[in-house]
């Protein structure tokens, strides 16, 4: 008896341990995260030059399948630091990667887009620099980057547990957290340890919601003023101003003393010091870009013979044969999960759209829903596969659902909160309901939301295709022709020359796929719709 | 060389505080042309509050803004003591239509930003800060947020932070116009007190708007522009002496005369 009770105390102990490392790391990566979306959004918003080279890299690395990368990251990272930090440092990067491009479009769009009044504002006061960016844009980025954060953190979840397991041919290593303590208790069979996994997960996720992700955009609502939203849809379910007290003290501080900092330096120093900086900016752009030419040529030279011995070794024609193959099939997964995914986003919004309190509490479910990692399923899927023959293409289907959905349910969400009341109160003044309703006002309010969510949600589905047609607990694999299996399969079986092959297939068809599709469509209809609020 | 602002040549005149020459304004939007201002020539006298009254849309805003430096005009001149404008000047300072509060700054903190913006040290500027804010009857509400405050108490607040930068030019975009009729009754006169007293060291008012009762009563010389491309139609010096009554015969003279002119 008092065997057991030791044994579940350690069990728990070592849960909490795992919380803790998962959440450091998801925490570490965030915090890069927002520091890299604050500068890059903004300085792309602000000069336009910067703006016209920043946003065509950020709209390609944010199509690009970043769990195909990943194994490419782990070489490299394990190849410079030791095991352990390598690892760590490639999934802070992998995560950092997930969660990057989203808020940072987020930051730009919505700095681009600061009312013409507050420009006016800070012209005519002069209101300038760095006073311009702290009081004026960051503020009016902030709900934005609040919405966007909270999105990325359940984004987070789902990466965080698909890197603290990692095997590559020979290379296996598993990092302490909860994502690697839920998969082995899974693959175990240990359902006791499986469910504190879980409990813990589900923990963390609804307490970081609730104390941090909720009074903050409770904030950020009030930042936002004006006329068109739903009155007070956040819930406040423990009192945390203490913590919006806290950290908006923090940010005067920090304001106010790097002001205090610029202005003991005189004009004039300053100045030289900007383009002094500047300059040293520009010389180690080129030092850098001298550098990885020099590298790139070194190293190609050097191993230029095993390279054309790979090239050549490489079977071109199976390589091509599957990707064309498998992106047909992986298409028309995708294609059907997306269906599943609007049908139900639009029902449960045309639900929650008029009912503040049950839309706030949908945000919450759908917040606590999104974070739970696809792969937490594989055992259960390899169970209902193997043993009731249930076609894997559902499973492969349904894995590919939770990458996808909760982009486009948040975007949408987000847009029904931004039709403008006036609207709502115009339908019901002359009795515009039911599916007239549907289609003259919340439709066309949301469509622009759900185009950008879609856009977001296919990456997303292109990205956990790696994931969902190449289910695997360690012994049991079961393979499900697709690119994204193809790249997994390719990456476990250590078979380099189809893991670089299909990566780059799987980045390039994406990225045509986007331009010629998701970029016209939403150019049509964000000109038409979005003009209108 | 730069010449002052006593030493005018027509000194049968009181010192021009502002002059606008032959100003024109055409908007290109794509290919499209939008000819907003015509052509507008007047003078400001020191010490004048005058309006700018046209119908709405016809380019007062546009013009005002030109004015503050917010705008280049395509064409002609603005000088302010003689000297061109260029670009935005310490001196004027503008209350926009709406009141451009922003919504994470306290009332204080709003007024504070402009002052700490020209240099001033955050002690000094929330001080002065208070001062203004108290002087258009707004003290115990330093601390409250915009969405706290009343249509009315945020252009108060505007406007203390208006004249909290001291200046010498003060233009009102319809400061009035979004504003219930008592609450804009009272923001008036207090507008007209604060005038009167000479707070500020202002030197001179423009009051842009579209109603023309409001710009009798309060303006010693009203500029009447004509509509869009706009030109300026006539101006109608208001010799009446303050505080105006409304029902006077003579106010009523004027308003007639006016009416005219803008129909
Ligand atoms: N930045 C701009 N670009 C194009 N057109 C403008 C711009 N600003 C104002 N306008 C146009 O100029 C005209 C005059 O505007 P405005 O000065 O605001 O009028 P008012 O203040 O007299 O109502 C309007 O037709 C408006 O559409
Ligand atoms: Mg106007």
């Amino acid at each position: 008896m008092q065997m057991v009770i030791m044994v579940s105390i350690e069990i728990w102990i070592y849960a909490i341990e795992a919380t803790i490392f998962t959440n450091i790391r998801l925490f570490l990566a965030y915090m890069i995260s927002l520091v890299f979306s604050l500068t890059v959004g903004i300085a792309a918003a602000l000069n336009e030059r910067l703006g016209k080279i920043i946003i065509p890299i950020l709209d390609i690395l944010q199509s690009v399948p970043i769990l195909g990368f990943f194994p490419v990251a782990i070489y490299l990272l394990v190849a410079v630091f030791p095991d352990r930090i390598g690892v760590e440092l490639a999934s802070i990067f992998l995560i950092f990667t997930s969660q990057a491009w989203n808020i940072t479009f987020g930051v730009y769009q919505s700095a681009l887009t600061i009312p013409s009044e507050f420009k006016d504002l800070a012209k005519a006061y002069g209101i300038k620099g760095l006073k311009y960016v702290t009081r004026i844009v960051i503020p009016s980025t902030f709900h934005s980057l609040i919405y966007n954060s909270m999105m990325a953190w359940a984004g987070g979840w789902f990466f965080v547990t698909a890197c603290e397991m990692i095997s590559m041919g020979e290379f296996n290593i598993v990092l302490p957290g909860l994502g690697s303590f839920i998969l082995m208790s899974a693959y175990k069979g240990d359902f006791y340890k499986l469910a504190i996994g879980l409990v813990m997960m589900l923990t963390s996720i609804i307490l970081v919601n609730l104390l941090i992700w909720n009074p903050l955009l409770e904030k950020a609502e009030e930042y936002r003023e004006v006329a068109r939203s739903i009155t007070s849809p956040t819930i406040t379910v423990v009192s945390t101003s203490f913590l919006i007290d806290f950290l908006s003290a923090i940010y005067s501080k920090i304001d106010d003393r790097l002001h205090q900092l610029i202005s003991k330096i005189p004009r004039e120093t300053w100045n030289r010091i900007l383009s002094k900086a500047m300059l040293i900016l520009k010389m180690i752009m080129v030092g850098v870009i001298i550098a990885v030419v020099f590298l790139g040529v070194f190293c190609i030279s050097k191993a230029f013979p095993t390279i054309i011995e790979f090239f050549f070794s490489m079977n071109f024609t199976l390589y091509l044969y599957n990707a064309l193959t498998g992106t047909a099939l992986t298409l028309f997964r995708i294609i059907v999960a997306y269906i599943i995914s609007v049908g139900w986003i639009l029902a449960v919004c045309i639900l929650v759209e008029n009912r503040s309190k049950l839309f706030a509490y949908s945000i919450i479910i759908g917040e606590v829903l999104a974070s739970i990692p696809a792969t937490i399923w594989y055992p259960a899927f390899i169970i209902l596969i193997e043993k009731y023959g249930v076609d894997p293409n559902i499973a492969s289907i349904l894995i590919i659902l939770t990458g996808m959905q909760w982009y486009i349910f948040f975007n949408v969400m987000g847009g029904v909160k931004g039709i403008p009341l006036h609207f709502r109160q115009v339908a019901r003044l002359y009795n515009i309901r039911g599916r007239l309703y549907v289609s003259k006002i919340i439709l066309p309010g949301i469509l622009p939301f759900l185009v950008t969510g879609s856009i977001s949600g296919w990456g997303g589905a292109w990205n956990t295709t790696i994931l969902a047609e190449y289910i695997t607990t360690g012994k049991d694999v079961i393979y499900i022709h697709g690119i994204g299996g193809l790249i997994s399969r390719a990456a476990n079986l250590g078979d380099v020359g189809g893991l670089f092959f299909y990566i780059m297939w799987m980045s390039i068809f994406i990225v045509l796929f986007n331009k010629l599709i998701w970029s016209r469509l939403y150019k049509v209809i964000s000109e038409k719709y979005l003009a209108e609020l | 060389m730069g010449t002052e602002w006593w030493d005018v040549e027509e000194l049968d005149e009181l010192p021009v505080l502002l002059e606008l020459i032959k100003v024109k304004k055409t908007y290109v939007i794509g290919k499209r042309k939008l000819e907003v201002i015509r052509d507008v020539s007047f003078k400001m006298y020191d010490g004048e509050f005058i309006a700018i009254l046209g119908p709405s849309g016809c380019g007062k805003s546009t013009l005002l803004r030109i004015i503050a430096g917010l705008e280049k005009p395509t064409s002609g001149q603005i000088l302010f003591m003689n000297k061109p404008i260029e670009g935005i000047s310490p001196r004027i300072a503008m209350v926009f239509q709406s009141p451009a509060l922003l919504p994470w700054l306290t009332a204080l903190e709003n007024v504070s930003l402009v002052l700490e913006a020209r240099g001033m040290d955050k002690k000094t500027s929330m001080e002065i800060a208070r001062r203004y804010l108290s002087l258009v009857g707004l003290a115990g509400f330093e601390n409250s947020y915009p969405r706290e405050l009343s249509g009315g108490m945020k252009q108060r607040v505007s406007i203390a932070r208006a004249l909290a930068v001291s200046p010498q030019l003060l233009l009102l975009d319809e400061a009035f116009s979004q504003l219930d009729p008592l609450t804009a009754e009272s923001l008036r006169s207090e507008i007209l007190d604060l005038w009167r007293m000479g707070v500020a060291g202002i030197r001179g008012i423009i009051l842009v708007t579209h109603a023309v009762d409001e710009a009798v009563f309060m303006t010693d010389r009203i500029i009447v522009l004509s509509s869009r491309p706009t030109t300026v139609v006539k101006e109608v010096v208001i010799d009446l002496p303050r505080p105006r009554n409304r029902r006077s015969k003579r106010f009523l003279e004027i308003l007639d005369e006016v009416y005219e002119y803008i129909s």
